[in-house]
């Protein structure tokens, strides 16, 4: 990919980072009692997908005593960034991060500009082959950022980012760039919602792409639910068509979709059409897998994501890009256990939101690697290797569900994300939560983290690649 | 964990170690000689291979490989093992690894498999 200014033009751009590292540079450029802007350097990997470059920053470079200079406003100093550039490891871009004394989202003053376009941006660009990437932090937490594009022989441009998003345990908090994603209008027709969780929590979900991994009983839900709450910018991602046997579960199918095996995510979307409360719906469909490059591609331009398939190996994948990639997912299960007569023996669901803070799915027990093994390896769909597996595996295998189950699922998921969004646990519940039909009670685990040598806690804020393919040449190594 | 991690530590065992490939060239990696010490299989030798893993992070591939067949063929009973893709001198046995993956543990997860017989 290259990162001139007309090819990022092309795109959308965000910055991403973890709460941890939002909190660590919130104590850094606060300074009590004196009106001091501060500053610091960051290492951040790109996070490409179908239509989106997002910086995810992992690493900062603080400065040492000498190698800034503070008199109200703040400067590096040469030392500084030769270090800086000395130091960044290969595959990382730079970024600068500095403070300002006001809130909002903010615009740069001229000594802004000349610092980051004239001193810096050919200086990064050249040691790392990435733009030079700039935040702005404000005194209300809202981050600024924009990435400087190479123009001409020694020129660069800026071009503003879209989002910023934080994710921590707590909350997804996003910054919006004020023309490139503008706050919408309250409407009438979201009188209701916006009167329980206010007008700020509802400016941040209306805006916030929201993607919908899996568009069967679950998703076709959650798709509804969000249509309704007034949610403007949907992805759905399904490779798969509407059969007979979708009828019960999937919301919004016919017979006729079943007769022409309507695209589910087509389906979803002729639903939003005629339901959604929003001023302005984008609903853009991804007819793809998951599995598949541009299902995977599709699902990193999203800001939040909802799963809706009960399948390991997607799901392991989507565990990966909550931490790797900062993008939150929120996941869903249902287990329905019957007797050799075929009645209810137990049945329960459980829903979860996974990212960095959080424990993963790994950790949570909602889902083993072995399974995910198995999926990726295609056993799951060999029914030669189905009939040796042990009945408890089978049962786990069978994906069970009715309708109502999927309602369930699907209302506390929706609900998980508004409370992510508007960073509320009155609205999400303080945790995993886990309902047992019988006797019917929902239990809720207050805080997780995921274990201390979790390969997937290991991947946080990396933007690792989901397929890299290793080459591997015949006796190599022998 | 990588594949480079997992050779290395068996190299570091004193273990041969090679690749192969399936008819479907998916790529493994092959332990030579290993030597069972426990179970009723203890003293016998064989060859190990493990799928190699080609997706971020390290998913360990469960089932090992076995040259020679060392039991019989037991697809629905307690040794779960069925013909390789591998080759006909390959033998599968399918197992489960739900742990986070250490080169450690994967070598302890094929002795374990080995001496359980």
């Amino acid at each position: 990919m290259t990162y001139d200014e007309h090819h990022l033009r092309t795109l959308e751009l965000s910055v991403a980072m973890t709460g941890d590292l939002d909190a660590q540079l919130r104590a850094y450029f606060r300074h009590d009692g004196s009106r001091q802007e501060d500053l610091t350097f960051a290492f951040w990997k790109p996070s490409v997908g179908s239509a989106r470059l997002t910086a995810v920053l992992n690493r900062l470079v603080l400065p040492d005593q000498d190698e800034r200079i503070l008199d109200g406003n703040a400067a590096f100093t040469a030392g500084y960034l030769s270090r800086v550039l000395a130091s960044v490891p290969d595959g990382h871009g730079i970024a600068l991060l500095h403070s300002h004394l006001g809130p909002g989202w903010q615009d740069l003053s001229n000594a802004d500009d000349i610092a980051e376009r004239d001193r810096l941006a050919s200086a990064t660009a050249g040691r790392t082959r990435l733009p030079l990437v700039g935040l702005t932090w404000g005194t209300d937490c809202t981050w600024s950022a924009r990435f400087w594009g190479h123009a001409a022989p020694f020129t660069y441009e800026r071009v503003d980012v879209a989002t910023v998003r934080v994710a921590s345990s707590s909350q997804l908090a996003l910054s919006f760039h004020p023309d490139l994603r503008p706050e919408p209008a309250e409407l009438p027709s979201q009188q209701a919602t916006i009167s329980v969780w206010g007008s700020r929590a509802q400016a941040d979900l209306a805006r916030t792409r929201v993607g919908i991994v899996g568009l069967g009983s679950v998703g076709s839900i959650v798709t509804e639910a969000l249509s309704r709450i007034g949610v403007s910018d949907i992805v759905l991602i399904d490779h798969d068509r509407i059969e007979e046997r979708n009828l019960d579960r999937t919301l919004h199918a016919t017979h006729g979709d079943a007769q022409r095996h309507t695209s589910k995510v087509a389906v979803a979307k002729r639903a939003t059409a005629s339901s959604h409360t929003a001023a302005d719906l984008t609903v853009r469909t991804v007819p793809a897998s998951l599995l598949s490059p541009k299902g995977i591609a599709a699902a990193l331009d999203c800001d939040v994501l909802i799963c809706g398939v009960d399948r390991p190996w997607p799901r392991w994948i989507l565990n990966t890009i909550a931490y790797a990639h900062l993008i939150p997912i929120i996941d869903g299960g249902i287990a329905a256990r019957v007797t050799p007569e075929g009645r209810p023996l137990h049945i329960d669901w459980r829903i979860h939101t996974v990212c960095p803070g959080r424990a993963c799915l790994l950790c949570l027990g909602a889902l083993l690697r072995s399974d995910a093994g198995l999926d990726r390896d295609g056993l799951l769909d060999d029914p030669d290797y189905l009939r040796g597996v042990s009945p408890q595996d089978r049962e786990r295998y069978n994906r069970r569900n009715v309708f109502p189950f999927s309602l369930s699922v699907a209302a506390h998921q929706t609900l998980h994300l508004a409370g992510l969004i508007a960073g509320s646990q009155r609205i999400s519940g303080t945790g995993p939560q886990h309902y047992a039909a019988y006797p019917g009670e929902m239990t809720v685990t207050p805080t997780t983290a995921c274990e201390p040598n979790c390969e997937i806690a290991a991947l946080t804020a990396s933007a690792a690649p989901l397929h890299e393919p290793v080459p591997v040449r015949v006796n190599e190594l022998g | 964990m990588t594949d480079g991690d997992l050779v290395a530590f068996l190299r570091g065992l004193g273990l041969a170690v090679e690749t192969a490939q399936d008819a479907n060239s998916h790529p493994y990696t092959v332990i030579r000689q290993v030597t069972i010490t426990a179970g009723s299989l203890a003293g016998r030798t064989c060859d190990v291979a493990l799928a190699r893993c080609q997706s971020v992070p390290y998913l360990v591939a469960p089932a090992i490989h076995t040259r020679p067949a060392l039991v019989p063929m037991d697809t629905s009973g307690p040794l779960h093992t069925q013909a390789s893709q591998l080759g006909a001198d390959w033998q599968y046995w399918s197992r489960r690894f739900d742990h986070s993956p250490t080169p450690q543990r994967v070598w302890a997860h094929i002795l374990t498999i080995l001496g359980e017989v």
